[in-house]
This record gives structure tokens, sequence and C-alpha cells, in this order.
């Protein structure tokens, strides 16, 4: 499989929990790629659903990163 | 006219293009007609105990045709008495008065000795003091040279001694046999220097000769490492200067030495903090007369950028260069092949498929005709199609400047937060 069609189907993974309102949480990088923790949280504040989403490839690594990174910025 | 003149910590020259101390500057001969053909300043061939020298001494590379790719000495310091070579030198300045000539020297690591070298040379009339600290064969066996330029404390002490008779401006020129060549650069600032200069030559061996067994060169059947230099070391020596040049706690001004061949060369040392460069193999390859072109590229190029004076040049790219963690990893180069120019030689091809990304494809057009075309969207950007093409134009690397920024540095403090089991950012 060429690199940049494993990003894009790890990119769409991403982009579909965003969507769905999920939230990123927390990260665990390690020797087998990065392992994001998504969390969807109700009006509540409760937490009622956690995704777990194992990224190999550098490009989505990268992705999820660039939009925490964007997020952070604009709050500047 | 732009002004070509410099001022390297207090040492004024005509033009930033100095001959470094080597065989070129052996003689009172050699340094007028380097005068006379343009140079703007010289280094005198290091003065110290007279040695004796071997034959044979030098040796070169030839690298697909390119000769002199690489140079390597084996000869060490001047082999003529100190008053002859004082009484060269004063004749010179005489005839000289504007040109810059500086003695380069080395003696024993002790106090008295560079007490007496200093005084001596200074009392004929030089414009400054280089102290040679970086040559890497012979006197290094004896203690001296980059022996002594390898080891920061005797750098800053050798340096402080010089420092306490010393009335023009000492430079410490600096080995490049050393894991981080700001070490050695911070002490001689902390000895007092009033530049530094950089790089001396590599440790190297040249070759072996398959029939001989012989190294190469040798003196009768043996060999000895001797000293790289040439335009193979550029990319070593500019590197240095650079480093030295962004370091924060360095700051002298910066005397370029190592591969420079032309006047592109010199002003990639001036952008990247070197106020002056020092030029040897190139002179020794093609002869004084090279600085001719290196005045008029420079003029010209000053002339272009409407900058009025070469000293405007220093530094200028020092704070481009960063560590490796705060470039922007959002930044992307891709591959594009032009098939107008292309000829279809597929070396860009095999490099890729073989040693790279493999992001090229062989196909074919309507007409049966074969093409290459780079999957963008796969390609790293790593150039190195466009390094092996051996056609100009025939590949571009397109630039896609990224949206959001964001350094290596800056991802790894954001997952620094983010870490499973501590406080989240949500």
């Amino acid at each position: 499989m060429h690199e940049h069609q494993l990003f894009m189907e790890e990119k769409e993974r991403i982009d579909n929990l965003v969507e769905q309102g999920y939230k990123i949480t927390g990260i665990e990088e390690n020797l087998s790629g990065a392992y994001v923790h998504f969390d969807y949280i109700d009006h509540d504040n409760r937490n009622v659903e956690t995704q777990i989403l194992h990224v190999l490839s550098a490009d989505a690594r990268k992705y999820f990163t660039t939009l925490l990174v964007a997020k952070e910025k604009r709050f500047d | 006219m732009a002004d070509l003149s410099v001022n390297l910590a207090g040492i004024k020259s005509p033009n930033p293009f100095w001959l470094a101390s080597a065989p070129p500057t052996n003689s009172g001969y050699q340094v007028q007609r380097a005068f006379e053909a343009g140079w703007g300043g010289a280094v005198w061939k290091t003065l110290g105990d007279p040695v004796i020298n071997v034959s044979s001494r030098f040796s070169a590379s030839t690298f697909n045709g390119q000769k002199v790719a690489g140079f390597n000495n084996i000869e060490l310091i001047t082999d003529r008495p100190l008053e002859v070579n004082l009484k060269e030198i004063y004749e010179t300045k005489k005839k000289f008065p504007n040109h810059a000539i500086v003695a380069s020297l080395m003696v024993e690591p002790k106090q008295e000795k560079w007490h007496e070298i200093v005084k001596k040379v200074e009392a004929i009339g030089v414009d400054g003091l280089e102290l040679n600290f970086g040559c890497p064969h012979g006197m290094a066996e004896r203690g001296m040279g980059s022996a002594s330029g390898q080891v920061p404390e005797l750098v800053e002490k050798q340096t402080h001694w010089v420092k306490e008779v010393a009335e023009t401006p000492v430079i410490v020129k600096l080995t490049p046999n050393i894991t981080d060549v700001t070490a050695t650069a911070y002490a001689a600032v902390q000895g007092g220097a009033d530049s530094i200069s950089l790089i001396n030559t590599i440790n190297s061996l040249m070759g072996v000769d398959i029939h001989s067994w012989n190294t190469i060169p040798h003196v009768s059947g043996k060999g000895t490492h001797g000293g790289y230099c040439g335009p193979a070391v550029k990319p070593i020596a500019l590197n240095m200067v650079a480093e030295c040049a962004r370091h924060p706690e360095i700051n002298v001004p910066i005397s370029g030495i190592g591969g420079i061949s032309n006047w592109q060369d010199a002003i990639e040392f001036m952008l990247m903090g070197s106020t002056n460069v020092q030029v040897c193999t190139a002179a020794m390859h093609h002869g004084f007369r090279i600085v001719e072109d290196m005045i008029d590229g420079l003029n010209n190029y000053l002339d272009e950028k409407g900058l009025a004076r070469a000293m405007d040049l220093v530094g200028q790219t020092v704070s481009k260069y960063q560590n490796w963690g705060d470039l922007d990893l959002n930044y992307k180069v891709a591959a594009r092949i032009n098939p107008d120019k292309c000829i279809n030689c597929n070396k860009c091809y095999i490099s890729c498929e073989d040693t790279s990304h493999q992001c090229i494809d062989r196909l074919l057009d309507a007409n049966g005709k074969s093409y290459l075309k780079v999957r963008e969207d796969d390609c790293v950007g790593c150039n190195l199609c466009s390094i092996v093409c051996p056609v100009d134009g025939a590949i571009d690397m397109i630039e896609y400047p990224s949206e959001v920024e964001m350094t290596w540095n800056e991802r790894q403090s954001l997952l620094g937060k983010m870490t499973i089991g501590e406080e989240t950012v949500s």
C-alpha cells in the first residue's frame, strides 16, 4: 500500500470522529505508533464514549497533532 | 562599485579575500605576488621553531573528472628561520601597507614560548596574529596544533597567554577534528580571542595504491595521516562556521575557511557569519589570479542586491539556521517532472524506486511513448530525483507552504500535555 493511501484512510477515521463530536483527550506514542483517545462528551459533561485509534502513518500522526496545534493557535 | 573592504576585529583589508596560512604564503615573494593579483590579506605560513619537512607532501582526489575535489597535505609549518620570515613580512608590509598581514603562530604550550614569539613577531609590524591550534599532522605528535586545539582548557590557556602580551588582534584558528567545535570556540573566547577562524584541515588518508600497497602520498614506502581540505570539505566547514555564528556566547567575528573556491562560496560563508574568508586549495589549483573573478563576482553581486558594502552580507543567514526540532513539519515540497525536458534516462525512477519512497511511475502515453510521473501525494520531498537528474530543469521541486506551522518541538510540547494518565486538554 502506498503511504499516502494509508494516510488518507487514517485521516478519514480521524475526521469522522471529529465530525461526530469527539475530541482528542489523550495520546500515547510508542514504538508501534500513536494511540489517540477520542472522547465524546455529552451536554451534562459526562463522558459517554471513548474511541481509541491506533495511528500508524507519519502523515496521520502529523495530521492529528496539527489539528490540536491549530486549535491552540486559534486560542492564543 | 560597492565597498568591498572588511574589518575583522580591527584588522582592515581592502576586500574579504585572504590567503590562508599554507604553502601559498610561505614567502615574501609569494605574498607580494598575491597582493599584486588582488588578494586583500594573507595569513603567513605558520611561524615557530623551524621544522624539517618530508618529500612527498601533497595528494588530491579526482572525482568524475573533477581534479582536486579534495586535497591532502602532510607538510608542516615553515621550515625557515623566524628572522628570515620576519624580514620578508616587514618588506611586504612596507610595500603593501593597506593589505592585511597576519602571522600564524605555533609553539609548544608554554607561556614563555608564546610570549617570546608574539613579541618578536609584533615588533616587525603585523596586523594581527592567528594561533594555529588546528594542524592535525606532525606537529600534533609534539603536543602542538590540533593536539592543543582539541582540548578546550589548552585553547583557553594559550589564548590567554598570548593576550597577556599581544598588542594586535588575536585570531584563534580551530581544528575540525573534534566532536563539537563550539566547545573550543567558546574556550578561545573565554581566553580573550578577538576572532576565531575555521576550519583547519581534517584528518585524512588520501588513499592506498592497490598495486604497490603504499599509502598516498608515501615517503619512502611509509605514510602518515594528513590534513584534508578543498571543495570536498566546504559543507563541513560551513556547518562549523554556522554553529559558531549562531552560538549566543561565541560573540567574536569569524574568519571562514574550508573549500572556498569562488565568489559564490565566499558569499555563502559571509552570509553564514564570516566577516572574511581565507582561501588556499583553490589558489594552489588555479593560481593567485582567481581572486580577480572573486572580486568581480562579489562586486557585481552586491550591486545586483543593492548593497553598498560587503560587510552588509555578514551573518544574514545565521538566524535561518536552526535546530531540527524547530523546523516546520507541515511545509512540503514535492517533485514534478517536466516532460518537455526529461530525456527518460530513468535515473530518477531507479533512485526513487530502489532507495527512496517509490513515488515515480513509468507510464505510456496515448501514442505508446514512455514517460515518468511523480505521484506527488506519495512524494516526501527528499530531493533525490532532482539531485540525480542529469538535465537542468527536468525536475522541479514544487513548494507547498503550510497552513498551520508546527515544529517537532511544538508537537512534543503539546503531546506532553496530553499523555495518557496525566491532565488532558480537550
